[in-house]
């Protein structure tokens, strides 16, 4: 039926690249937003500053979470750093709920403007917005997709060295959508094979928890102690005194540095089993674990933790420090986001470059079908629209009264609201003017955000600029790029040349061209 | 077969093929991460994480074959077959040591 290997994998490829592509789409730019994560931290939160001394600025919130919360069972609260000068903050109440805010370095209380910040992009990447856990299998879903996607691509792609030395703009739009597609695909393919098996290494446990199971049968905590350590011991049951937790910060400042702190978690709190550990800034290697130091959360003795270790389990750790990158020092990261761009491009072209494929020649007179109407207008929406709705979330932070309820919310919310909203107007334009007009929206969608952080900030391009703060003005700075970008793509959108108007024909004009 | 393939007959394939991949797929790529974690000369937190990590490309191996082979019965007897052999390799292994 389908004649030859290649034939059935360039349809393998079409298909498992087209079926969730909108989304891999969406994956990809929260991704790349999400390796600049401390940065959007920084952005979103202008009421608050570096901290000079890390430590002192922990002991403050874990002060405000326990004041705050009499009776807490555990509480995890990470430094501010040179990036992100927020305290993430979780704690768990005696009822077992959790809840969580981004303290303030200098008071300890939840900073006042209430945002995710950079965790809205990086929970997307992998939750989608969706309860758990059916997020988080879609993007699981997605991931494997693309694997299959680029293997039965590589095996298509005949003259895949030749090929890439190709590049025609000047040729019929479909040659060269699809040389743009193949030249994107491949720059970075080692990336994009890395990017997408780790991607599903990150969410192994929930997607394949077969084999452990295999090996552990019910006994999963065996697992974890075979693997983690025994961190995260259950509760005693008895009640018990806590050690002030400002010594142990104090131990672990002097052994790593002041700033070489990253996090530290409090769990049984009140309890005989109660543990204090601190974990060290992870970027000075790939492998996704921490050193850490432990404390007894009772009498505050230092206790050694004995790391297990094993070559899967050292190759597990590196694939999932591969994918977040946070190793990266900044020309590293820069790299990653630039991959990122080029996957985001890949995937956009490949969707653009299957309706222009499918697209009515004037030639054969024949109108474009609701089918393909609605999937060249979900392209425009979905490729013009996610930026956008990015840019959304950035103008909600800054528009939104602080002092608003829910207002983290309604930053997310708004996220959804434009991108709905874009969906919309492409679906409702011609397909020309859709994508020209939504570049010119995107465009200003970013090029504003810089007018508008000045205006209601103190912390306008100029000033972060003059005040060598280059987390602030480079978001400035991006965003300006960005929408240079968009308007680069609405001009050249505008200047290509048209083909011939396709005149829309009912029934009737159909079977009087036929008896003619 | 020489005549072309009627609309019906390319749908069916083309479903039966994708259904195979994607479910199929997923349960012989856990079928093999278990017999894997179950048969590798490792500890066996070594051995379930290297049969876990290793069923991500076997996944898509299986999925590229499901796409790849000439016929619908070609795969599912192929299908069936790959699955009869891992199948045996873990019923004798949780004969040698039923899981604790």
């Amino acid at each position: 039926m389908k004649a030859g290997f290649r034939q059935s994998m360039a349809f393998l490829h079409t298909w498992s690249g087209l079926v969730l592509g909108w989304l891999l789409f969406a994956i990809f730019l929260t991704g790349m937003a999400s390796y600049f994560k401390a940065e959007i931290h920084a952005w979103t939160r202008p009421e608050l500053h570096v901290a000079a001394q890390p430590m002192a600025a922990v002991q403050r919130g874990i002060d405000w979470i326990e004041k705050a919360h009499p009776g807490l069972t555990s509480l995890y609260v990470t430094a501010p750093t040179q990036r992100d000068p927020s305290m993430q903050s979780y704690w768990q109440t005696a009822d077992g709920k959790f809840d969580q805010a981004w303290l303030d370095p200098k008071t300890g209380a939840p900073a006042a403007r209430e945002t995710q910040g950079g965790e809205f992009f990086y929970r997307f990447h992998y939750e989608l917005m969706m309860p758990y856990p059916w997020g988080r299998w879609l993007a699981c879903a997605a991931a494997i997709f693309m694997l299959v996607a680029i293997v039965s691509g590589v095996i298509t792609h005949k003259r895949i060295f030749k090929d890439f030395f190709t590049w025609r703009p000047s040729k019929a739009a479909q040659r060269a959508w699809l040389d743009a597609h193949n030249m994107l695909g491949v720059l970075s393919l080692p990336f994009h094979v890395m990017i997408a098996w780790t991607g599903i290494i990150t969410l192994l446990t929930m997607a394949m928890p077969w084999p452990v199971a295999a090996n552990y049968g019910k006994d999963e905590a065996a697992f974890y102690s075979d693997t983690l350590g025994n961190d995260f011991i259950p509760a005693a049951g008895k009640p018990a005194g806590s050690a002030p937790t400002a010594p142990m910060l104090a131990a672990a400042a002097k052994r790593w540095g002041e700033r070489g702190v990253n996090a530290v978690t409090v769990i049984n709190k009140g309890d005989a089993a109660s543990r204090v550990l601190i974990s060290r800034e992870s970027n000075k290697r790939i492998g996704y674990r921490p050193d850490m130091l432990r404390f007894d959360g009772v009498t505050g003795a230092s206790i050694d933790g004995g790391r297990k270790t094993g070559p899967a389990l050292e190759t597990y750790e590196v694939m999932y420090g591969l994918h977040m990158g946070r190793f990266s020092q900044p020309i590293l990261r820069v790299l990653y986001f630039l991959s990122g761009v080029g996957g985001a491009f890949m995937v956009a072209t490949g969707l653009v470059l299957w309706t222009v494929k499918r697209r009515p020649s004037p030639l054969d007179g024949k109108g474009a079908g609701f089918g393909h109407a609605l999937v060249e207008g979900l392209n425009a929406g979905a490729i013009l629209g996610v930026p956008t709705a990015m840019a959304g979330f950035f103008w909600a932070n800054r528009l939104l009264p602080l002092g608003m309820a829910q207002r983290g919310e309604w930053e997310s919310r708004t996220f959804l609201i434009v991108l709905g909203l874009m969906i919309a107007f492409s679906l409702l334009r011609p397909i020309r003017r859709r994508w020209v007009e939504g570049a010119v929206i995107a465009a200003a969608a970013f090029g504003l955000l810089p007018v508008i952080n000045a205006l209601t900030t103190d912390r306008g391009l100029i000033a972060s600029l003059a005040a060598g703060d280059w987390g602030m003005a480079g978001m400035d700075l991006t965003f300006l790029g960005l929408a240079g970008m968009f308007g680069w793509i609405a001009l050249r959108v505008s200047k290509a040349p048209r083909g011939k108007p396709v005149k829309k024909r009912n029934r009737l004009d159909i079977a009087l061209e036929g008896a003619e | 077969m020489t005549r072309p393939a009627s609309k019906a007959r390319v749908a069916l394939d083309i479903t039966g093929r994708s259904v195979l991949a994607v479910l199929g797929g997923y349960a012989f790529c856990s079928l093999a991460g278990v017999v894997l974690a179950r048969w590798l000369p490792m500890s066996r937190s070594e051995a379930a994480i290297t049969g876990s990590i290793l069923a991500v490309p076997i996944f898509v191996g299986a999925a590229i074959w499901c796409f790849g082979v000439r016929s619908a019965p070609r795969m599912w007897l192929g299908a069936s077959a790959a699955t009869a052999v891992l199948g045996a390799l873990l019923w004798i292994s949780l004969a040698l040591e039923p899981i604790r």
